[in-house]
C-alpha cells in the first residue's frame, strides 16, 4: 500500500468523523509505522498523550467486501485511540435470526437433564396382597392397592428421571451462529473496542459512570484473550452483576444476546478473528455448513 | 349493487325477498347518513349490552383474575411474585464455553465442560430403556451390593420396557 494512499486515507477519515485526527503531526516514523502491516500496538505509558494507530487488516480473507472499521477506545481516557479493521466475514455477515434462534436453543437444551421422577406401581411398597376376593363382594375386581386407579398408587406414564436433551448443532451451524451474532452487534453499534481493560480504579463506581457516559450498557460483557484479566477491573466488576467478564473461548451467542454491549479489546478481536476464520474455512466442518449462508 | 345504492331513500323498493330487503337497508344507511358520525354516535350510545346469563348483566365482574366471589373481603390466595434475580452468576454466565471448540484451542469439546451435568449423562441421549441399561452397566455391580432394592427395581423396569419396546407392536414400528 502506498504512502499516498494511505495519507488520503486517513484525511477523509479525518473529515468524516468528528474525532480530531492529528494528520498534521504525521511524523516520519509515525508514517512508517503505519506503513507495516503489523497489527501489533505499540505499549504506552498512562497519562502520555497517545498518537493515532491506523490498524490494517492483516487478515486473509477471500470475500469481496470491505473490511469493517471500529475506533479503538480505551477506559481509563475519553480519546479515542485509534482505528482498526474489521474481518467482513466475521463482523459483515448478515445476521440470521432463524440461526441464532438455533444456536440459542441448542445452549438451553444440550445441557439440560430433566430430574422429575414418579414411581410406578411396581416401585411402590407394599400392594402385594389382594385387596378383596375377586367375587362374591359386588366391588371392583382389584389386584394391588398400589394401581394407579387407587390413591396413594402408582403413576402410570409418570415423568422418569434422567430425561436428556442432549443434541450437537452441526458445526457450521454454530459458526454460523457467531458471525451472526457478531455482525448483528457490530451493526446496532453494541460492538466497542478497546486497547486493553486497563482501568482507572479499582472502584465499580467510576467504571458505571464511564459506561453510563458513553451510552454502553446496561449490561456489558468484556471480552479479553485469557482469563486471568487486569486486577482493578476485576475488583470493579466483582460486586456488579450485569458487568462480566469472560475470555475468548468463553464466548457464546447466548451471553452476546443477554447483554447489550459486547467490549472487546484488541488482542482479543484478533484472535477471535483467527478462530472464527480458522472454523470457517476448515475442511473437516466445510461439509457441514448450512446453505442459508448463501441467503 | 351499485344501482341499490343510488335509489333515493324516500321510494319503496318492491320485496323481492329477504335478500332485497336487507340491500334496501344498506342502501338506506348509505344515503339517509352521509354526514352522519359513525363513532360519536356509537361512542354516545354507551355500551353495547349483551346477554350474559340470566339477571347477571349487573352482577358480572370484568376485572381481576378469575374465578369471582362477590361476597369475599380478602382476595384469592395467590403465591407472592418473587422475581428472580436475571444476573446472578449463574445466570449471567449462562452458555459460557459452549463453543470452546471453535474459539478455544481445539483441546476441548463442549460436552466436556458441563461439570453440572453427572459425568454418565454428558453427551448422551436415550429413552428411559436407554438409560437404564447405560446406569446398569455402569453401576451395576455396586449397586447389587450396596442398593439390591434399587438394583432389582431397575432389573424389573428394564424386562418390563424391553417387553413394552418389542412385542404388541405393529410390523410398521420396527420399518421405520
Amino acid at each position: 500500500m502506498s504512502l499516498i494512499g494511505l495519507s488520503c486515507r486517513i484525511f477523509q477519515i479525518g473529515k468524516q468523523s468528528k474525532i480530531k485526527w492529528p494528520c498534521s503531526h504525521l511524523s516520519s516514523c509515525l508514517q512508517q509505522r503505519l506503513c507495516s502491516t503489523t497489527s501489533e500496538i505499540p505499549k504506552l505509558q498512562h497519562g502520555t498523550s497517545l498518537p493515532t494507530i491506523i490498524d490494517f487488516p492483516s487478515f486473509q480473507t477471500r470475500s469481496i467486501q470491505a473490511p469493517r472499521e471500529a475506533l479503538v477506545e480505551t477506559l481509563y481516557d475519553e480519546d479515542s485511540v485509534g482505528l482498526v479493521s474489521l474481518n467482513p466475514e466475521v463482523f459483515g455477515q448478515l445476521p440470521l435470526l432463524h440461526v441464532m434462534h438455533d444456536n440459542i436453543k441448542w445452549q438451553t437444551q444440550y445441557k439440560h437433564i430433566n430430574y422429575n421422577h414418579a414411581l410406578s406401581r411396581h416401585e411402590c411398597r407394599g400392594g402385594g396382597r389382594k385387596p378383596w376376593p375377586q367375587k362374591g363382594l359386588g366391588k371392583a375386581r382389584h389386584g394391588s392397592r398400589r394401581s394407579p386407579l387407587f390413591l396413594k398408587g402408582g403413576v402410570a406414564h409418570g415423568p422418569r428421571r434422567y430425561t436428556t436433551k442432549f443434541y450437537m448443532l452441526a458445526y457450521g451451524n454454530r459458526v454460523l451462529g457467531l458471525t451472526s451474532a457478531l455482525s448483528a452487534k457490530f451493526a446496532q453499534d453494541d460492538l466497542k473496542v478497546v486497547r486493553s481493560l486497563d482501568v482507572a480504579s479499582s472502584a465499580p463506581e467510576p467504571l458505571l459512570e464511564l459506561l453510563e457516559q458513553r451510552l454502553w450498557g446496561p449490561s456489558v460483557l468484556f471480552v479479553h484473550t485469557d482469563d486471568i484479566m487486569p486486577e482493578k477491573i476485576c475488583k470493579a466488576t466483582e460486586t456488579i452483576g450485569h458487568i462480566n467478564l469472560m475470555p475468548v473461548y468463553g464466548l457464546n451467542v447466548y451471553s452476546m444476546l443477554k447483554h447489550d454491549t459486547l467490549v472487546l479489546t484488541v488482542p482479543a478481536l484478533r484472535l477471535l478473528e483467527e478462530r472464527l476464520m480458522h472454523a470457517i474455512y476448515n475442511t473437516a466442518g466445510a461439509h457441514l455448513h448450512s446453505p442459508t449462508q448463501l441467503l | 349493487m351499485l344501482a341499490i345504492l343510488k335509489r333515493i331513500p324516500g321510494q319503496i323498493a318492491p320485496a323481492y325477498g329477504a335478500f332485497n330487503k336487507q340491500c334496501y337497508n344498506i342502501a338506506q344507511f348509505h344515503v339517509d347518513a352521509p354526514c352522519s358520525r359513525y363513532y360519536a354516535e356509537k361512542i354516545a350510545r354507551g355500551p353495547l349490552k349483551r346477554h350474559y346469563g340470566r339477571n347477571q348483566i349487573e352482577k358480572l365482574h370484568n376485572r381481576g383474575p378469575l374465578p369471582h366471589d362477590p361476597e369475599a373481603k380478602s382476595p384469592l390466595p395467590m403465591p407472592e411474585y418473587r422475581p428472580k434475580n436475571a444476573w446472578c452468576q449463574k445466570r449471567a454466565l449462562f452458555g459460557q464455553n459452549d463453543y470452546i471448540d471453535i474459539l478455544g484451542d481445539g483441546s476441548l469439546h463442549p460436552t466436556d465442560t458441563l461439570y453440572d451435568v453427572p459425568l454418565w449423562l454428558r453427551g448422551f441421549k436415550g429413552n428411559e430403556f436407554q438409560v437404564l441399561l447405560r446406569q446398569k452397566r455402569l453401576f451395576g455391580h455396586s449397586m447389587q451390593e450396596w442398593n439390591p432394592t434399587r438394583f432389582d427395581q431397575i432389573d424389573k423396569r428394564i424386562k418390563l420396557l424391553y417387553r413394552r419396546l418389542n412385542f404388541h407392536r405393529s410390523q410398521d414400528f420396527f420399518k421405520k
